[in-house]
């Protein structure tokens, strides 16, 4: 249902909005759909749940494109990264008998930038970038949302409070304990 | 300010905060220096992992074994075939504990006994007072007004309670057993 309503959307352009954003639904896609979907594989860890949030995120896209009063400015990057962070929570808690059951194995292969380097940095390389996602995993799901959205994303510590409703403390009380556990992962390789 | 910073002082210098007697010590402390480089490093580290590569196959979900998935269920089902057992005994009426190992039939029959006597006592008292008053509304009037009715109240030693029964009862042959006579 969402494949066909992604389709009807990309077949009939919308009119264009004074907003600061792109001009068109096609506009905003294309800027920031990647974003969304890279957001999404970093929350969810399974890269078609990430696709169907993706898509499920530029569907309330279309619908606010349709209620939004034409005079309003909207920030749309902050918007839609909210809205991915709250789908990608909703479909960790629908997808609790998919966990219960093990979990997708369907992941694709790493495909690390390994130009210039020899075949003994390459495998170090490998098993750090293992380790940190392994450890990234391990986080609570706020300590990778907090983590993500500050230094992945690279937002302002009260953008992230304000994206995700809670306060400034809570951020930084957040980022403290993914960072301590992150390096104390990578300080173990050392 | 002499003692090193800690990592959480560290982290929020490095994302423009802290003090200024912070900054100061930061300055001037190679090793807290140190710290913060190497702080700064791996956070570009981790970053750089999580926003150019996708997840490694093996590092994604794991698959847990069978036993440890299906563990919490059955503990959970343990755990209500217990509660519910324990529900039955509890309110399931039982057999009283002192007639669990006698023989059913001795005691059936010495009950059956005792109510035969019982029934044929009170009869027998009965038939004394109608015979003697004439109406059941007037045999209330055999008795002493002190010791009324007491004549239903028949003790397991075959006197009537308070009072033996050979000292109310006299023997009357064929009619079997009647009352003192009343006072005048």
């Amino acid at each position: 249902m969402i494949a066909s309503a992604r389709q009807a959307l990309m077949t009939h352009p919308l009119k264009p909005l004074s907003y600061d954003g792109p001009a068109s639904y096609e506009a905003l896609h294309t800027a920031h759909y990647t974003e969304v979907l890279r957001l999404c594989r970093l929350l969810l860890a399974n890269h078609h749940d990430a696709e169907e949030v993706a898509q499920e995120v530029f569907l309330k896209v279309y619908q606010k494109f349709q209620n939004k009063n034409q005079n309003q400015l909207m920030a749309w990057r902050p918007w839609l990264v909210r809205v991915s962070v709250n789908v990608c929570r909703d479909r960790r808690r629908s997808g609790w008998w998919k966990w219960w059951r093990g979990g997708s194995t369907e992941y694709e292969e790493a495909n690390y930038p390994d130009a210039g380097k020899t075949p003994e940095e390459m495998l170090l390389g490998r098993e750090t970038q293992g380790r940190i996602w392994r450890a990234f995993q391990e986080l609570s799901a706020r300590q990778r949302e907090v983590f993500l959205l500050r230094y992945v994303d690279e937002w302002s510590t009260e953008q992230v409070a304000n994206m995700l409703g809670i306060s400034t403390g809570s951020v930084k009380r957040y980022l403290f304990r993914a960072v301590h556990h992150l390096r104390r992962v990578l300080g173990d390789r050392r | 300010m002499n003692r090193c910073l800690k990592d959480q002082a560290l982290l929020s210098l490095r994302d423009g905060e802290g003090t200024g007697a912070e900054r100061a010590h930061l300055a001037e402390c190679k090793a807290c220096a140190g710290r913060y480089r190497q702080l700064g490093t791996d956070l570009e580290a981790i970053a750089q992992t999580l926003r150019e590569a996708p997840p490694p196959k093996s590092v994604g979900h794991r698959v847990r074994p069978f036993t440890i998935r299906w563990l919490p269920a059955a503990v959970a089902v343990g755990v209500a075939l217990v509660l519910t057992w324990g529900g039955v005994r509890l309110w399931s009426p039982s057999a009283p504990a002192p007639l669990r190992g006698i023989a059913d039939e001795e005691i059936w029959s010495a009950v059956e006994g005792f109510s035969a006597d019982l029934f044929m006592l009170n009869q027998a008292l009965a038939e004394e007072l109608l015979g003697e008053t004439g109406d059941l509304n007037s045999a209330g009037t055999g008795f002493d007004p002190e010791w009324p009715c007491e004549w239903y109240d028949v003790s397991f030693d075959g006197g009537v309670a308070g009072m033996p029964l050979s000292a109310c009862v006299e023997s009357n042959g064929d009619s079997g057993t009647r009352l003192p006579k009343p006072k005048d």
